[in-house]
């Protein structure tokens, strides 16, 4: 069934302007895609910015008033990657705490940075 | 006369011009019966010769899924760990049952998703891209599929027209060739996602969760496809 939609970004930029989302994203997708198609310090610290952004405006740019699902994992994920292992473990915590239903995925993954670390 | 015209508007609806839309809960009865917490989105598998949709799409996931209200994995990091346990094709993943993804990620429900087209129509002075995903969302503990949907958009990629005139109109041209060629996925993929997990029945952190049973957004055409045949171009 192939629809056309005439102005999609208008409306839904217009939406955006209109209330503020259930969860707050930022520039998200933009910043990850920087970084996977060039991994470099520039990318990477662009990033870890857009990630502090999320979480610094949760409260304030959305009406849930939570990081969203899995920005705190993907921070830890991206620093045990750039061997920051202390600060990825931390990050792993956060999102454990604010979701108690990724326990066993963050279970794994500080494993997996343990492991790396004792390597 | 008006027996004629009552007779090509049944027939018209019979062949299906006008899509019939149903209810949520009449599409996904399984969903609100065995409702997710969390959910992991697998790496797409793309069918197409666009390489960098796949990419694209799957950095989109994790927000889309967000928002209808369920806990998403980060698609980075299970991208990552699949690659790190030697799974280095999405299609790998559609033999591995769907409880080992309970195991291994705590995962409730698992989703697939195909890109199945992915076409740039560029004609100068417009150009737009027409965006096939197939989406199936399976309980990691029954194996029975919750939600699936199989839709095909057209997106438009055309550069806006600012000023007017002949200047406005190449500037217009030179932003669409610009938008369709450097191929800005992003908008695309978040709008195909947008429309299609519209029809998601609600996650426990959506503020309309168990409210949405009844919402008629759901195109039946576009929810009861056969999932074991290949969408067909």
């Amino acid at each position: 069934m192939i629809r056309y939609l005439a102005f999609p970004l208008l409306a839904i930029s217009l939406l955006g302007c209109a209330a503020k989302p259930f969860y707050y994203y930022g520039d998200y997708t933009k910043s990850q895609l920087n970084y996977l198609h060039e991994p470099n310090e520039e990318t990477l610290k662009a990033r870890c910015e857009v990630l502090d952004d999320i979480i610094t405006h949760a409260n304030d740019k959305s009406t849930s008033g939570r990081v969203p699902p899995g920005i705190y994992a993907d921070y830890g994920y991206l620093l045990a990657l750039n061997g920051k292992n202390s600060e990825a473990l931390a990050k792993y915590n956060q999102e454990r705490e604010l979701y108690p239903e990724s326990s066993v995925f963050i279970e794994n993954m500080i494993n997996k940075t343990n492991s790396k670390a004792t390597k | 006369m008006r027996k004629l015209i009552a007779l090509a508007l049944v027939s018209c609806a019979l062949a299906g011009c006008v899509p019939k839309q149903i209810t949520k809960v009449e599409a996904f009865p399984n969903m609100y019966q065995n409702m997710p917490v969390t959910v992991l989105v697998l790496p797409p598998i793309n069918n197409t010769t666009a390489a960098d949709a796949s990419d694209c799409l799957n950095t989109t996931l994790t927000a889309a899924l967000g928002r209808v209200g369920f806990y998403s994995y980060p698609t980075t990091a299970i991208s990552g760990i699949l690659k790190s346990e030697g799974i280095s094709s999405s299609e790998m993943l559609l033999n591995v049952p769907p409880a080992k993804f309970r195991q291994f990620f705590g995962a409730d429900a698992v989703m697939y998703v195909s890109i199945d087209e992915w076409d740039t129509s560029y004609y100068v002075v417009g150009g737009h891209v027409t965006v096939g995903i197939t989406y199936v969302m399976k309980s990691t503990t029954t194996g029975e599929t919750l939600w699936k949907y199989r839709n095909v958009m057209k997106v438009n990629t055309t550069g806006s027209n600012s000023g007017g005139g002949l200047a406005g109109l190449i500037v217009q041209t030179i932003a669409t060739a610009v938008k369709t060629a450097t191929q800005d996925y992003v908008p695309v993929a978040n709008q195909v996602n947008l429309i299609s997990l519209n029809t998601v029945p609600f996650g426990k952190y959506h503020p309309n969760y168990g409210q949405d049973q009844s919402s008629m957004v759901v195109f039946e055409k576009n929810a009861k496809f056969d999932e074991n045949s290949p969408r067909k171009h």
